[in-house]
C-alpha cells in the first residue's frame, strides 16, 4: 500500500508575442503536455522524460486567466521544476510559464489561486480610471462574498 | 522599474477592460471557493472518525457508527453489493437430532415426508413424486439383490403413501353409490359377497362414473370392517396419490348429487384417513415369518393358518421397540405346526378414538426412556418385560392376494400412524431388505404383482406419468451432441421416447374420439385367449381397446418402447428379417438450417457491435429469440414425422411394449405390452415379431394375453 506523492505546479502562461488580441490563446491540455515533455527531453535527455511522464497530467488549465496546473510525481518533479523555465512554445504561440506556487494536493492549489486573484481584483480596483468602472468593480466583489 | 512594474501585471493585456477582467476573476473565485469546500474526497464516512471512536465491527454492523453518521454509512455499504448471506450452520450443527424436524418443517410445504423418511434418505436415493419425497432405489444394493429379496427371502416396502378414504354408512346404501364407478365384468366389485364378511381384501378398477369405454381412474384395493351390522358399516378404500384428487372428485360427485335430506336420511359420512394409518408391504416367501417376529408366542403358533392368499388377520402386538432385537437377524425362528384356528379378522385398528390414544403414546413414551431401561437389563439385547405404559398396538395383516397367474407370498401391515419407524426397525432387523419405487417397478414387470402402486397406462394419471418420462427421454436425447445421437428417422422408429396409442389404433381403423382403453371384460379376455375368436362378434371388434400382452423371446430382450409386428405368411420361423434403413429428408434441412442460423447469428452480432459503437440505441439486436426458434425447429426436424404403423414399415405394427427387459424370475428377454384387439386373430401360432427402437432386426417371439 505505498503512497503515491503528487507535486502540483501552478503556472501562468504569458504569451510573448503581442498578437494576442487578435489571435486568442487557444490553451488546450494536451498542447501543453507535450511541449512540457518536448522541453524535459531537451534539457535532461530521454531519462529525464521517462521519469516524468509517467504521472504527468495537467489538472487545470484556463484560458480566460492563464493559469494551469501541471501535476507530477514527487520525486522527478525536481527534473520538471528545472526545465519549466526553458519552455518557450505551446502548440504554435510562444509563450513564457512562470510558475507560482508547488502545491502537494489540489485544494492547496486552489486556495492559493483564491487569494491569487483576490489580490488581482484589488489591483485592478486601483488600475481604474472612473468612478463608474469603480461601482461595477465594487459590485461584482461584493457578489463574490454573498456567493461564498 | 516600470518596466518590471509592467511586467509584473503583464498578463493584464494593454487594452485592459477592467470589468471584464473582475468579472473573469470574480467567477474563477467562485469556482474555487466551491471547489475548495467541497473537495472530492476519496475517503470513507467511517476514515473521518476519529481514531479512538472507531470500532472493528462497524465493517459489517453500522449500529457501532454514531447515529448521524449511521445513514450516509449504510449508503456507503451498500454500494458495494449486497451484504453476505447468513453464515450457514455447520453440518454437524444441521444433523442434530434435536433439529431435524426444524428442517423437516421448512421443507414440507411443498413436499411430504415418510415417517421413515430419515433411515430411506440415508440409504437410499430419494425422489420427489405425487408430493411426496420417496425412496428410489437402493444406494448399495443393486437390481439383481433387490430381485433376490422377493424371490428367496423378503422385500419390505414402505407404501404409507397411499391414501386411505373411509367410507360409514348402511351398508346397501354405500354399495348403491359405489356401483357407478366401477364395471362388474372386470371382475368382484365392492358388493361381492366374498369382501363384504371383511375377511379378505379386495381389488377393483374404478372407472369415471358411468362411461366404462373410457379410460379407467386407477385400481383401488378395499376393505370391509369385520364383525359390524348391515345398516352402520365402515369400508376403507385405499388409493395411488397419483388419482387420489380424481377420485375424490368422483365420489363426491356420487354423493353430493342427492338432495341433502337424501344423505341426512342415509348417513353416509366420508372422512379422510390420508395421514392416519401407515402401511408396509412385504412380499417374499419369508414375509411371513419376518413378521411373526413381531408376534407374541401364542399367536405366532396359530398364525400358519391365517395366510390364505387375501386373508385379513387383526392382531394387537407389543411395542415394537421392546422387543427389537440387536443385530440384523438372517435366521427365521419359524414354528411349523398344524393348526386349525384361524386369527380373528376383528382389529381395534378401526377406532379413530383407539389410533389417537395410541398415537398419544408413542411421544408420552419416548425413544430415549426406552433404550435407557433396555441398557439396564441383565442380559443385554433381550426383551424387555412389559412396562406399566405400554398399551398394545392392534395391527391388520393383509395377506397378499392373487393377482396374476404368479402368486409371490408376502403381506401388507397396517397400523396407526407415528409408529412407522419403530416397526420399521423391527422388520428391518427381524430380515426385510428394504426396498424403493424402482423395486416395486421391478416386482411390477417381472411377476404383475403390486399392481396397485402401478399406474394403468390408459388412466389420466398413466398418461400423465408417461408425459413425464417423454419430456425426461428427449432432454436426455437432445443434450447428446447431434453426431453421437440415434437417428431414429434412419433407423425407422416411430415412437422412441413416448407411445402414441392413438395413433396406432386410428391406423388400425378405429375412431378416437373418445379415447381408448385397455380390455379387462374377464369373460371376453378369456375367449380371446382361447382362440375363439370366431365366437366374438364384430361388435366387440369396433371398439378401440387394447388387450395386455406378454412376449418371450428366446434369444435377446426387448427394450421400452419396442415394436410389436406380425410375421408374413411366408415367413419361416427364426429367419432373420431386417429393416431396411429409411431415408431422411431431414439431414439436408438440417444442415441448411444449421448454416443459415450461424449467419444469421453472426450478423446479428455485427450489427449489435455496430450500434454499440454509434450510440445509436435505437434498435436492440437480441439473438434470444432467434435461438429459441431455431431450437425448436432442429428439434422437430430431428424427430420421426408421423407415419402410418400398418404400411410405413417391412412388417405391420400391432403393438408396443411398454416394459421390457431381460426377467430375472423367467431367465429370458420378456416385454408387458398392449396390442390392438384387430390384430389378435391374425395373430397365428402365439408367433410375432419385436423390434427394439433404435435398431432394425426383427426378433422372433412367443405372445400371450395376460
Amino acid at each position: 500500500m505505498v503512497r503515491f506523492k503528487n507535486r502540483y505546479f501552478t503556472a501562468e502562461i504569458i504569451p510573448l508575442d503581442n498578437g494576442h488580441t487578435v489571435q486568442p490563446l487557444n490553451l488546450k491540455t494536451y498542447d501543453i503536455l507535450k511541449s512540457v515533455l518536448a522541453t524535459t527531453e531537451q534539457i535532461h535527455g530521454e531519462f529525464g522524460a521517462a521519469a516524468i511522464k509517467n504521472g504527468l497530467d495537467v489538472k487545470y488549465c484556463n484560458e480566460s486567466t492563464q493559469i494551469a496546473i501541471i501535476r507530477c510525481r514527487h520525486g522527478p518533479h525536481r527534473l520538471l521544476a528545472s526545465s519549466l523555465p526553458f519552455l518557450s512554445s505551446i502548440g504554435k504561440r510562444k509563450v513564457q510559464l512562470q510558475s507560482m506556487y508547488t502545491g502537494a494536493t489540489l485544494v492547496k492549489c486552489y486556495k492559493f489561486l483564491k487569494k491569487f486573484h483576490q489580490e488581482k481584483m484589488n489591483e485592478a480596483l486601483k488600475m481604474c480610471r472612473t468612478e463608474e468602472e469603480k461601482k461595477k468593480i465594487f459590485e461584482i466583489m461584493s457578489k463574490t462574498k454573498y456567493g461564498l | 522599474m516600470t518596466d518590471n512594474k509592467y511586467k509584473m501585471v503583464g498578463n493584464v493585456p494593454s487594452d485592459i477592460s477592467v470589468v471584464r477582467f473582475a468579472t473573469v476573476r470574480a467567477q474563477e473565485i467562485v469556482a474555487l471557493t466551491k471547489m475548495i469546500e467541497n473537495p472530492q474526497t476519496t475517503k470513507l464516512i467511517f476514515q473521518k472518525l476519529p481514531c479512538h471512536m472507531r470500532r472493528r465491527a462497524m465493517s459489517h454492523n453500522p449500529n457501532r457508527m454514531p447515529r448521524l453518521l449511521r445513514e450516509a454509512h449504510k449508503s456507503q455499504m451498500a454500494k458495494s453489493g449486497p451484504a453476505l448471506k447468513p453464515k450457514r450452520p455447520r453440518r454437524k450443527y444441521r444433523r442434530r437430532p434435536s433439529r431435524l424436524l426444524e428442517e423437516y418443517k421448512k421443507r414440507s410445504s411443498k413436499m411430504s415426508w415418510l415417517e421413515t423418511h430419515l433411515w430411506h434418505a440415508k440409504r437410499f436415493h430419494m425422489t420427489a413424486k405425487w408430493g411426496y419425497r420417496l425412496p428410489e432405489k437402493s444406494c448399495a444394493r443393486g437390481h439383481r439383490f433387490c430381485h433376490r429379496s422377493v424371490a428367496e427371502h423378503c422385500l419390505l416396502v414402505d407404501i404409507s403413501y397411499l391414501c386411505c378414504i373411509e367410507i360409514q354408512g348402511p351398508q346397501n346404501a354405500i354399495i348403491h353409490e359405489l356401483a357407478p364407478l366401477c364395471d362388474p365384468k372386470t371382475g368382484p366389485t365392492f358388493g361381492a359377497s366374498s369382501f363384504l364378511n371383511g375377511t379378505r381384501e379386495g381389488r377393483v378398477t374404478i372407472f369415471q362414473k358411468n362411461s366404462f369405454s373410457r379410460g379407467p381412474i386407477g385400481l383401488v384395493t378395499f376393505l370391509w370392517r369385520h364383525g359390524e351390522t348391515p345398516d352402520m358399516r365402515t369400508l376403507w378404500i385405499w388409493c395411488h396419490p397419483a388419482f387420489y384428487e380424481q377420485f375424490l372428485v368422483e365420489l363426491n360427485s356420487s354423493y353430493g348429487s342427492n338432495s341433502d335430506s337424501l344423505i341426512e336420511q342415509i348417513k353416509i359420512k366420508i372422512t379422510l384417513n390420508k395421514g392416519k394409518l401407515n402401511r408396509f408391504r412385504l412380499r417374499g416367501p419369508l414375509a411371513h415369518s419376518v413378521i411373526s417376529n413381531l408376534l407374541d408366542k401364542e399367536i405366532r403358533k396359530v398364525f400358519i393358518a391365517s395366510q390364505s392368499p387375501g386373508f385379513v388377520a387383526g392382531v394387537d402386538v407389543r411395542d415394537p421397540r421392546m422387543i427389537l432385537p440387536q443385530s440384523r437377524v438372517k435366521e427365521h425362528t419359524s414354528v411349523p405346526s398344524q393348526c386349525e384356528t384361524v386369527i380373528t379378522s376383528r382389529s381395534r385398528l378401526w377406532d379413530a378414538s383407539v389410533r389417537d390414544q395410541i398415537a398419544q403414546v408413542r411421544t408420552s413414551f419416548p425413544d430415549y426412556v426406552v433404550n435407557g431401561r433396555r441398557s439396564q437389563l441383565l442380559v443385554p439385547g433381550s426383551e424387555l418385560p412389559l412396562q406399566p405404559e405400554e398399551i398394545p398396538i392392534p395391527l391388520l395383516i393383509v395377506n397378499a392376494s392373487h393377482e396374476s397367474s404368479d402368486f409371490v407370498p408376502g403381506c401388507d401391515v397396517i397400523f396407526p400412524a407415528g409408529w412407522a419407524t419403530a416397526f420399521w426397525l423391527a422388520l428391518i432387523y427381524s430380515g426385510g431388505h428394504a426396498g424403493g419405487l424402482k423395486d416395486v417397478e421391478s416386482m411390477n414387470f417381472e411377476y404383475r404383482i403390486c399392481s396397485d402402486l402401478c399406474l394403468e397406462v390408459d388412466s389420466n394419471a398413466g398418461k400423465t406419468a408417461a408425459a413425464e418420462q417423454k419430456v425426461k427421454l428427449m432432454e436426455d436425447y437432445f443434450r447428446k451432441p447431434p453426431k453421437t445421437r440415434t437417428n431414429f428417422i434412419k433407423l425407422a422408429t416411430p415412437f422412441p421416447f413416448s407411445i402414441d396409442w392413438n395413433r396406432l389404433l386410428i391406423d388400425w381403423g378405429y375412431q378416437v374420439e373418445q379415447g381408448f382403453t385397455v380390455l379387462r371384460d374377464k369373460k371376453l379376455l378369456n375367449t380371446l385367449s382361447l382362440n375363439k375368436q370366431n365366437l366374438l362378434s364384430e361388435f366387440t371388434f369396433s371398439y378401440p381397446h387394447l388387450v395386455a400382452v406378454t412376449i418371450r423371446l428366446k434369444h435377446g430382450s426387448p427394450r421400452d418402447f419396442s415394436m410389436i409386428c406380425i410375421p408374413k405368411m411366408d415367413d419361416k420361423f427364426n429367419s432373420p428379417i431386417n429393416e431396411p434403413i429409411h431415408q431422411d429428408p431431414g439431414a439436408k434441412e438440417r444442415k441448411i438450417l444449421r448454416q443459415q442460423h450461424s449467419s444469421q447469428l453472426k450478423s446479428l452480432a455485427k450489427k449489435r457491435k455496430e450500434s454499440r459503437s454509434s450510440d445509436d440505441k435505437v434498435k436492440d439486436f437480441c439473438s434470444d429469440a432467434v435461438i429459441a426458434i431455431h431450437k425448436e425447429k432442429m428439434r422437430s426436424l430431428w424427430l420421426p414425422p408421423s407415419c402410418n404403423l400398418k404400411t410405413s414399415y417391412v412388417r405391420p405394427v400391432i403393438g408396443f411394449v411398454t416394459k421390457g427387459d431381460f426377467g430375472l424370475s423367467e431367465g429370458k428377454g420378456i416385454g408387458r405390452g398392449y396390442i390392438v384387439i384387430r390384430s389378435v386373430p391374425q395373430i397365428s401360432a402365439s408367433l410375432v415379431l419385436v423390434r427394439n427402437p433404435g435398431t432394425s432386426l426383427y426378433m422372433w417371439a412367443e405372445i400371450a394375453l395376460c
